[in-house]
Formats: structure tokens, sequence, C-alpha cells
């Protein structure tokens, strides 16, 4: 018995897990940019560093970089260095037009282009309606609002992001996000294309494509949960309520996407590994554009709270 | 397509008549070839006529047959481990000559001209019969001696990850291989998530593996078909067998029930971690306990009604299980958890072996087969102040059943042609994670609910071959397969046409090559890496159409002498809709949209095997070596470049090693190398540039990564040595074995996966995990007379 004991613990001792790091070659740094702009508002640019994995003390502002700007292929201007790597022009962006920044940093040449999408205008608000959903593993059901609304898809791929903003008095308050279901179409296919690890299937924003009805009028209907004690907060602070409706450049919208799968399989020894999707011509990040609209809905009077 | 068909039915027709005028000049000589101690059929013996130079193989079942020209004729039965019988016979009629071969005492010598002269002489090239006799002496991880991990060692076949059960063969995956114990399909081949197969050694009768140049009787998959066929059990005397190790232990009995006409085998083998983890819970008196342990049972009943009639049946049950239980209870609430994991097959067989005559024998099988995994989770709450209780109950089931009805028919018309033809029905039931939920509280709306639901298919397969030896130099095996598959109100069908021909240069030389075209119309979602019970098996659909693979291969053997010989082997193997994980997509199943997680595209492999064996008297050495290359293709992943599989291995050695000092020490020696796994590491990482949506700005200041292809990172080579050590001595009761063994003998840190991960201080690195290093065993293995 007394070997056998020596034996175990034996095993025990020497098939324990091991971590080693290894050696990994030097890798050239690139130029990232963080360059996401809206309609109506002027563009801001960041610029950093990529660094070998390990060395991320080593990640810096890009100062002092020429980078140009054009708009629909003519040179617009070159944009303003402020401070930590942000750049801004002088104008605001506008939906329609072809944008394109060129500039040389890191001993690279740089180019990304992106087309901020023609403004796609809510026809109307069609309902809003109380209703209760599950949306937890459990299935605990949860008060929420049924909301439909409708506006025309124009020709050619469009993608398409749906957020509701809190106008209230304070603004910072512990219930300033209203939380969003999908509706219409399983969250899975459409969120994150593949794959998700949320608890709740409820998200800050919804985005979706129009594959199922391009260049047609769409009544789209999504949804909201809520809490009563939400609803006292908002009524407290005399809330207002906007529907923002999106229309994203397509390097944007796969950007989002790639970035949640991202977040979503980091470090998960059970997943396939995800890049961030990039338009960057020699570097990385993002440079696209999003087309704002907005529609005021009126969710209190829906939940009977005027 | 159909001119080929036509050209083909034309040929073995014509031929079959041709032959057919023959017979009456011949006649024939066919029966069993079984073991004298204990009955059991042995598969692939060699009856070798040297009057005519003429000679076969007994089939699955023992059974053969020749035909011979009258007069007389010297007729040897030789098998690998058994000394060969020389009988005389005058023929003057057709003949039934049932022989038992004795294992033991042999002259090695005999033994190797046996196994290779077999693969000098056969048609089949890519093909591999592992040795019971001889795993059982190689060293084996934690001392279970392990089916799976002995075909890894082939040339050809690949480990997947260190320890890991997976066999990829010829750059295929382990879907592609087509596992069959008894003929009916095993879909999940481990236990333990792949540390251990599900085959217990001790119930084999043998095991082969075929990689390529496949014969039309087996179909359904692409890369390889794993041949397990279990022991029939002793018609002469019982037996006990059995053997504990550090994780379990196992016992197998066999014995007549009907001396010479009913025998059977029941072998079992259970772990114990769990055991540990119920001691340890009892002892520390906590609240919660769970284990794990995996088991199995494979039992068979065998009959003979007479000489041209045997029935078979057979049966295996493999579970494994990870339990965790938790109850507590004061005054104030109760509270009790039940979380459940359990998957397992479940396979039957039953048989009916006829021997219409010398020439004809058939095979009529009803096979079941059935893998299940099952997650149940349980939780009920009460709060006794307040009387306010919740329960929760939860259950996902996938996995995939399958009804076969089968005929086969073995047509031995003359010397020349072996004809063998079939046909098979399938009834495919798939569960592809059928999920439910129930919730029951005060002052919530109770819920229940169901999701997902079975697919149902069908699948038809008929095939023929012909074994022609058309003269001394050359044979050849022709055969088709024709496949329909009918699912979901989709159908699919294919026309798989094999080929094989041997050129014999001389006695101990021989050239072969072979074309061979596969299909198969199921897909298993997997990760590739490691074996999850929670993979899926599901059918091919619109998305994800069937697979499909044309191999083809060129050989050379040479039996140098009664001592050494050879196999050099090419192949290139082009596969079609074989399917991947897109990137980010997870492995463990979590909704039912497991075709927008998938991308199906083209895989292609190349490569040489090597295979050298020599013995002397008491010693064995052999060499096998792999350099291979294997790629994939799918326009969704990795911006449709080609990129190496996770398992293209530049090369793979095993080198072997096993001396007999007396007949009660023998030692055993393993080394492998192989070039390192093929990992996706991101090695750039920058700032992420966050999501300007979000109110919340969870992960802004955070570091993203970036990896330039999939697979972009070759691991450090593998290699280890094993060590293995076997006492035998005779006892009063039987015979009994220690067994010594060290897994990773020089304590090499071979990467297992690898990562790139914060450290302690928040850097990124690259981290490389290694499981197994020097790991010492012992079991004890015993035999009653």
């Amino acid at each position: 018995m007394k070997n056998i004991l020596t034996i175990i613990l034996l095993f025990a001792l020497f098939s324990c897990e091991k971590t080693i790091p290894i050696e990994i070659d030097n890798v050239e740094p690139r130029p990232v940019v963080n360059g996401m702009f809206e309609n109506g508002k002027p563009l801001k640019v960041e610029l950093s560093n990529s660094v070998l994995v390990g060395n991320e003390g080593d990640i810096g502002n890009l100062e002092n970089i020429d980078i140009e700007l054009f708009t629909n292929d003519t040179f617009q201007e070159q944009l303003i260095y402020e401070s930590d790597g942000n750049y801004y022009s002088s104008n605001a962006m506008e939906a329609g037009n072809n944008y394109r920044i060129e500039f040389n940093a890191l001993n690279k040449n740089i180019s990304a282009s992106s087309y901020l999408p023609d403004s796609v205008p809510i026809v109307r608000i069609d309902s809003i309606v109380p209703t209760t959903i599950s949306v937890d593993q459990f299935g605990a059901i949860e008060s929420a609002l049924g909301i439909t609304f409708t506006f025309d898809d124009l020709p050619g791929n469009h993608y398409y992001l749906i957020d509701i903003a809190i106008i209230s008095d304070i603004q910072q308050t512990t219930t300033d996000r209203v939380w969003l279901f999908y509706y219409e179409t399983d969250y899975m296919g459409l969120n994150t294309g593949i794959g998700n690890n949320a608890e709740f299937n409820v998200w800050e924003y919804l985005r979706f494509p129009d594959d199922e009805f391009n260049n047609s009028r769409k009544t789209y209907k999504f949804g909201i949960v809520y809490e009563e004690y939400d609803v006292d907060e908002w009524v407290e602070q005399n809330a207002r309520f906007e529907l923002y409706f999106y229309a994203l450049d397509p390097d944007l919208y796969l950007y989002l996407q790639t970035r949640d799968v991202f977040w979503n399989t980091n470090e998960d020894f059970f997943a396939e590994s995800a890049n961030i999707h990039t338009n960057i011509n020699g570097g990385l990040g993002i440079f696209a554009g999003a087309t704002l609209v907005k529609k005021e809905i009126d969710l209190l009077g829906a939940i009977g709270k005027e | 397509m159909k001119t080929s068909l036509a050209s083909f039915i034309t040929c073995t027709f014509f031929s079959i008549i041709c032959s057919s005028a023959l017979l009456a000049q011949n006649y024939t000589v066919s029966g069993y070839v079984r073991d004298a101690n204990s009955s059991e059929a042995l598969i692939g013996a060699n009856v070798y006529d040297s009057a005519t130079y003429q000679g076969t193989i007994t089939n699955n079942y023992g059974f053969y047959s020749i035909s011979l020209p009258p007069g007389r004729h010297t007729i040897t039965y030789s098998f690998v481990g058994y000394a060969p019988i020389r009988k005389q016979i005058d023929l003057q009629g057709n003949r039934i000559m049932n022989t038992e071969l004795t294992s033991g005492e042999l002259l090695e010598e005999v033994v190797v001209k046996a196994d290779a002269r077999d693969l000098v002489e056969s048609t089949q090239m890519s093909s591999h019969r592992i040795k019971m006799l001889e795993i059982k002496k190689m060293p084996a991880l934690f001392g279970e001696v392990d089916i799976m991990k002995s075909i890894q060692k082939l040339p050809g076949v690949q480990s997947g990850n260190e320890g890991f059960s997976g066999v990829f063969v010829r750059g295929g995956d382990p879907s592609q291989n087509l596992i069959l114990l008894d003929g009916v399909p095993v879909y999940n081949v481990n236990h333990l998530f792949g540390f251990f197969s599900v085959f217990n050694a001790d119930a084999i009768n043998d095991v082969k593996l075929i990689k390529g140049g496949f014969p039309a009787r087996y179909g359904g998959r692409l890369s390889s078909v794993i041949d397990i066929r279990m022991k029939e059990g002793n018609m002469k005397k019982l037996q006990v067998e059995g053997a504990v190790g550090l994780l379990s232990t196992k016992l197998t009995v066999s014995g007549p029930i009907i001396k010479d006409k009913t025998s059977f085998i029941v072998s079992g083998r259970r772990s114990y971690f769990d055991l540990f983890g119920r001691a340890y819970t009892t002892f520390k008196k906590t609240d919660a306990t769970g284990g794990f342990w995996f088991g199995d049972l494979s039992a068979k009943i065998n009959h003979k009604f007479s000489d041209k009639d045997r029935f078979y049946l057979s049966a295996y049950l493999g579970e494994d299980k990870f339990y965790f239980l938790g109850d507590t209870d004061d005054q104030y609430s109760s509270e009790r958890y039940d979380v459940g994991l359990k998957w397992g097959n479940t396979t039957s067989a039953l048989r009916w072996n006829h021997v219409f005559s010398g020439r004809l024998f058939s095979n009529t099988t009803v096979t079941y087969s059935r893998f299940r995994f099952l997650n149940e989770l349980e939780f009920v709450f009460e709060d006794k102040m307040s009387d306010q209780y919740f329960s929760h109950r939860q259950e996902y089931l996938s996995g995939v059943e399958d009804l076969t009805i089968k005929e086969d028919i073995d047509f031995y018309p003359n010397t020349q042609h072996q004809i063998k033809m079939g046909a098979e029905y399938t009834y495919h039931k798939y569960s592809p994670g059928v999920s439910s939920r129930k919730t029951e509280a005060t002052d919530i709306e109770n819920f229940d609910d169901k999701k997902g639901s079975n697919i149902y298919g069908h699948e038809i397969a008929l095939f023929v071959e012909d074994n022609w030896e058309i003269n001394d130099v050359f044979k050849t095996n022709l055969g088709l397969r024709y496949s329909h598959y009918f699912v979901s109100n989709r159908s699919y069908s294919s026309i798989e046409p094999r080929f094989s021909l041997r050129g014999k240069l001389s006695n101990s030389f021989s050239l072969k090559g072979s074309v061979a075209n596969m299909k198969q119309y199921i897909h298993l979602l997997t990760n590739s890496s490691i074996t999850l019970p929670t993979d899926l098996w599901v059918p091919a659909t619109e998305k994800v159409p069937p697979q499909s693979s044309w191999q083809y291969a060129l050989g050379a053997n040479w039996m140098v002498d009664n001592t050494l010989n050879f196999n050099l082997e090419g192949y290139y193997k082009d596969m079609t809709n074989v399917i991947a994980y897109k990137e980010g997509a997870q492995f463990v199943p979590t909704d039912q949209n497991w075709q927008n997680k998938i991308a199906s595209g083209r895989g292609w492999s190349y490569g040489l095997e090597f295979l050298g064996e020599k013995n002397w008297e008491n010693t064995k050495l052999s060499l096998a070596y792999t350099l291979s290359w294997s790629y994939r293709k799918f326009d969704e992943i990795n911006n449709g470049e080609s990129y190496p599989f996770k398992y293209d291995r530049r090369h793979d050695i095993n080198l072997s090693f096993t001396h007999k000092f007396s007949e009660r020490f023998d030692v055993a020696l393993n080394w492998i190398y192989a070039t390192g796994n093929a990992f996706t590491i991101p090695f750039e990482s920058y700032q992420d540039p966050g999501d300007p949506f979000h109110n919340y700005s969870y992960y802004y200041d955070e570091y993203v990564t970036e990896f330039d292809s999939r697979n972009n990172y070759r691991a450090p080579a593998y290699h280890r040595l094993d060590v293995g050590v076997n006492l035998h001595k005779e006892k009063k009761w039987g015979f009994r074995t220690w067994s010594f063994s060290v897994f990773n003998a020089y304590g090499r840190y071979n990467p297992v996966f690898m990562i790139v991960e914060d450290d302690d201080s928040g850097d990124m690195v690259l981290t490389q995990y290694t499981i197994f290093r020097f790991v010492p065993s012992i079991s004890y293995r015993f035999r009653f007379k």
C-alpha cells in the first residue's frame, strides 16, 4: 500500500501543468488609426502605433503627422493636430461624400477611404406596444415595449444601427441606458454573426443589414426592456427619448461585428482566433463613418406614465 | 461516369462468365482458420498452395476459399504470432478444411514472413494491421493500452494534441475516419475528453487501418477506415483475464456456453477518479460533491448452428459522466443543485454468417449505433421564512443514432477472382442540440419551453468489387460504390469508383497503385484541437454540402529476407467541401445556427510514408517516417488565402524497439518526433479603437491583437521517449505481468496549446502549456489458467 501511495504521489507531482514564456521575433510597428465619424460633426482621427505583443508599454501617440483629407477625391484640408495624437478637420462631415485620408508615419504610406452613407429618414413610428419578454436563461419575464418604425431602404448594400437616446435634465444617472433586444430575427445571426456569450440577450444598440429588404420600404420591429425603477427615475428626470437611426459604412459595420467577435472569443481556448476588421492600407484600425437621423419617441406615454 | 459504370459491370460480368467456364476443372478448398486454444477467428490469415503458388487470406470471420486443380497440393496456413501448419491433400473434389493454428511457440522468421508476404502479395495498399500482442508490450500513458494511440504511431497518421486519441490520417481530420466496431460505426471514440479511447484492448481480436486504396465495401468517410473486430469468446474453456492500472481496472471473462458450439465474452472497464473525490468530500464533510468516471462494457455471444451457419450477437455500452451535487438546508432556507454531463456510445450488432457453398459466403447484419451527450442542470431554492420557492431545470441533448441493415456476399468463382458485393441501408437520426428549460417559482410566471428538433436521414449504398489476379505479376481490385443520401427534402447521390493494382516484380518485391473516390454525407462540428463530447454530428445540408475526396497513391513493398521488410508510399489527396469554423466561432454550441459558424472549402494533402521493420530472434526494431504537407482554403477564412492545416507536419518519426531478455522480462522503447503543430498566434498588439456607439466604454484602454494569417506560428518540435518494462511470471493460478512505464522519460516540455494572454503584470505574453512531463505508470495484468 505504501508503494502504491508513493506511485500516486509521483504521478501527481509529474503530470502538472506548466506555462513557459516563449521568445518571439520582433514585429515592425504600424500606424493605428481611430477615425470613426458622423455626419454634421468634424472628423477626429487618433493616431497611435502597434507593437510586438508583450510590449504594450511602447504604444504611444503619433504626433505632428501631416494628414491630408480628401473629399470626393479632391484635397480638402490638412488635419489640425491638437494633442495626444488627436487630429481634427475644420469642417463637418456630410452624408453622401466619399472621404479619404493619406499620411506617412513610421516610414509607411497610409491611406484609407470611407463613403459616408446617404441619410435614410425614418418615415414614421408605427407603434409602441407594452409587452413582456424572457431575456435570460432562466426564462424570467421582464416588462418590455415593442417598437415598430418604417424607413425606405436605398439601393445597394446598407447596414443599420439603432439606439435609444435619453434626453434628461440629469445626464449621468444609473439608468442612462435603454436596453434593446431583437424582435424579428435571431439575435445571434444579427448582432455578432457568430456566437455570443451574453448572459442576457439585451443590447445597448442593435445592428442589422438590409439583405432581406434591399431597396424597399421596411417596417422594422425591435424591443426595449425596463424595470419599474427605471421608469420612476425617467419620470423624475423628465426624460425624453429619441430613436437614433444610423446608416453605417460597410467597413464600420464589419469593424463593429468583428470587434464584438474578438472580445467574445479573446483568450478563449474553445474558439477560433479572430482579427478585428481594418480598412487602413498599410496600417491598422478603422476610418469609417455613420449617418445619423433622429426621431423622438414617446416611451413613457406608451407605458402610461406621461 | 455512366460509361465507366457500364464498362465496369460488363467487365466484371464477363470475367465471372469466363471464370465459370473453368470451374469444372477446379475444386474448392474452403473453411475457417481459427485459434487452437480459443477457436477465435483468425482474420487475415494466409492460405497458400505451394504447388500452384496461389493463395488467399481469410475474411473478417476467418473464412477462406481457394480453387485448385485436381491432384496433390501442400497448403500452408500461417498467421502473425502463430506457428504455421502445412497440410498435404490429394484433391479429387470440393473440400472443407477447417484449420486451427497455435500461438506462442513459433519462429520469429515465420511471423515476419507471414506478415510481409501479405504486404507483397495483396492488392490492398496503405493498410496496416495492428498486432494486439505487440501493443500490450509497448509503454502506455498511465499504463492504459490504447488502440487509437497505437494507430497514431503508424506512418501517415498524426496524433493531434499530446495525450489525446484523435487520429488524423493523411491530412484529414478525425471526423473523416470510419471507425467500425464489429462493423458498427462508432461516432465518439473517446473517454475522458479524448485521453483514452473507448476500445478495451482485452476485448479486441483484430484492428485494421486503411488509409487509401479503399475497397468499395467501405464508404461514408474520406480519410480512413479503422475496422475493429471484437473477440468472439473462447469455445474451449473458461478464461478470465484483467488488468489493474492507475486510472482504471478491467476484467474480461470468456468461455464456452456449449463447448465448441456457443461461446461468450464479457469485458468491462471502469475508472476510479470519482472514488478519490467521494473519499475527499466525505472526509472534509463538505456540502458539495463532484466527480468524474468513465466505464464501458462489451459483450458478445457466438453460436455455431452448423459448419455453414453461425450467429453473433455483440453489444457495446460506454459512458463518461461528470457530476456536481450540492445540498444545503438550515432553518431559513434550503438549496439543492445538481449538474450532470454524461455522454457515451451504445452499439450492437446481430450477424448471421452462412456458407452457401465453398465459393459463396454470406453475411447478414443488423446494427444499431448511438452516441448521446446530455447536459442536465437542476436548481431548487426554498425560502422557509417567506414560503417562496424557485426551481429551474434545463437539459441539453445532442447526438446521433443509426439503424443499419446490411447484406454482403463473398463469391470465389475461381482462384483468379474474389468478388465482394453488398447492399446496406441506414436510418440516421441526428439531434444537433435539443434543449428544454422549465422554471417554476412563486410570484413569477412559470416558464417551460423546448428548442431544436431532430433531423432524420436515409442512406443507401450498393457496392461490388473484384479482387482479380490477372496473372502472376498483376493483380487488381476493381470496385464501384453507389450511395444515395436523403435528408430534410434534399437528396444526394454519388458513384464512387475504386481501383488498386499490384505488380509483383518478384516473390519479395511489388509495386502498387490506387485511386479512390470517397463521399461523406455527415460533418462533425469540432475544433480539431481536442475532442469534446459536445462535438456535433450534423448531416450535409444545402449550405454545407457533402464532403468528397479523390486520393491517388503509389507504393512499393520489399521483403528483403525473412526478417527485414520495407514499405514506401506516396499519396495525393484532394478534398472538397471540407468544413472549418470561421474566425471567432466558438466551439461549444450555443444555438441551432451551426451553419453560420461553418465555412465550406477545399483541402489537399500529399506526402511520403516509410515503414521499415527488422526482426531478430528476441528483438524487433521498426521505423515509421512520414513527410507530408496539408492545406486548407476557404473563401470566408484567412481572406480566402490557403493556409496550413493545424496538423500540417513536415516530419513524423516513430522509432520502436522491443527486446525480450527472457520469458520473464522484456523491455520496450518508443521514441516519437513530430514537427510542431501550427497555431494561430497574434504577434501584433495595439490600442483598441473602441466602439463609439457604446455608452459604457468597456474594453476601452484595452489592447487588441492581430495575426497575419491562420496557423501562422509553428510550435517547437514535439518529441519524447517512452520506456516500458514488463515482468511476466507464471503462477499456480495463471500468468501475471507487472508493467512499468515512463511516458516522456526525458521530461521534454512539449506544447499542447499556445495562446497569447496577460501575465501577472498585465503584459501580454505568448505562453505554451505542457501537460505531460515524465509520467511514470504501473499496471498489473493477470490471466487465469
